[in-house]
């Protein structure tokens, strides 16, 4: 679970442009094209063997970023709760930094639905603070058994949407694994009854 | 509560099997109906111990090790087994895996045929659970072939059988 959060955290940031290399690349959309899906983020060839990529509507713009950044450059959190965000945030580069695994289960679960408010396309928002708060919901130390079956109707929809919103390249093995986490609690749980 | 850290390049990886086969001789041994006698200090009186592995806990790649099976490649997931849905992706070079629509309900409309997933309908059934017994008549074939040979090439068994 620990790693799972680390993990889909970076990659969510990554896909929104705001961790890491930009994931919007070129091999990305090549791939997108040979699957003859979303034919308006294919890329356009230019002379010289050059390419144009169109921006892919999941990433932040300029604008966004900057009242994501804002929204979460103000966050103040109790003492002991996590750590200051403020010593994630790049604020020239518009780039979290340095993010430990701790840092994102806070991010994803608590800060990312606020900073997500009021910027990116409805469907992208929508599915994406599905997900955080489904990863939330599953990180509780206590759930309620008769939540189970809706919580994982809840993450199969929003993986559905996933698949509509960002490039293939997201889906690596990691992301797949929160299908079966619901299943995996569900058996754990067999065993301590209450 | 056993911890146990196998850090650095000189890992054992599937070889650990070697090192845990004492541990599951004794797991075995705890098992057993009659369990094994034990002095109890506090009621001063002996009772007969048994015990079994309840959970283990490990990072993603250490779980190929312990259970044997393979969590990359085309049949990366441990639950999904040989169902697991993956794409190669040429561009890319990685191998995706999606294909989240067989988890949904059988008539759900996004099933049905839709624009985004190359206007493609799907109608696969959701991976079955299978329980132990099944998985232990999936794996008792199985031929371990433990060491490595020179530079960490894994060795051909004398029978031809390639080693996990």
């Amino acid at each position: 679970m620990m790693h799972l959060t680390k993990n889909l955290c970076v990659n969510l940031l990554g896909f929104l442009g705001v961790y890491g290399k930009p994931k919007d690349t070129l091999e990305a959309q090549q791939d997108l094209q040979r699957m003859k899906q979303r034919a308006t983020q294919h890329p356009e060839k230019r002379d010289k063997g050059r390419h144009y990529l169109g921006p892919a509507y999941y990433t932040l713009s300029k604008e966004e970023k900057q009242s994501m950044f804002d929204c979460l450059n103000s966050i103040k959190v109790p003492s002991g709760y996590s750590l200051n965000v403020k010593r994630l945030l790049n604020l020239k580069e518009k780039k979290f930094a340095h993010v430990k695994s701790h840092d994102c289960h806070v991010l994803i679960t608590q800060f990312l639905p606020v900073g997500l408010r009021g910027i990116l396309p409805a469907n992208v928002r929508a599915t994406t603070i599905k997900l955080c708060a489904f990863v939330n919901a599953i990180s509780q130390k206590a759930i309620d058994p008769t939540n189970l079956i809706r919580l994982q109707e809840d993450v199969v929809q929003s993986l559905v949407s996933l698949e509509m919103i960002f490039p293939p390249t997201f889906f690596n093995i990691m992301t797949h694994l929160l299908v079966h986490l619901v299943k995996r609690d569900w058996y754990s749980r067999s065993y301590f009854p209450s | 509560m056993m911890p146990l850290l196998i850090p650095g390049p000189k890992q054992p990886g599937n070889d650990i099997d070697v090192y845990l086969k004492p541990l599951i001789d004794v797991l075995l041994l705890l098992w057993k109906e009659e369990g094994v006698r034990v002095w109890d200090a506090h009621i001063e009186a002996h009772f007969n111990l048994r015990a079994l592995l309840f959970v283990m806990t490990n990072d993603w790649p250490a779980l190929s090790n312990l259970s044997g099976q393979s969590n990359k490649g085309y049949r990366a997931c441990t639950h999904c087994l040989d169902e697991t849905n993956s794409t190669y992706l040429k561009h890319c070079r990685k191998i995706m895996y999606m294909g989240h629509r067989r988890f949904l309900p059988t008539k759900h409309p996004l099933r049905r045929r839709h624009a985004h997933y190359g206007g493609k309908a799907d109608h696969h059934t959701k991976p079955r659970h299978r329980c132990g017994k099944i998985l232990f008549e999936m794996g008792k074939d199985v031929k371990v072939v433990f060491e490595k040979g020179p530079d960490k090439r894994t060795v051909q068994s004398d029978d031809g059988r390639a080693p996990m």
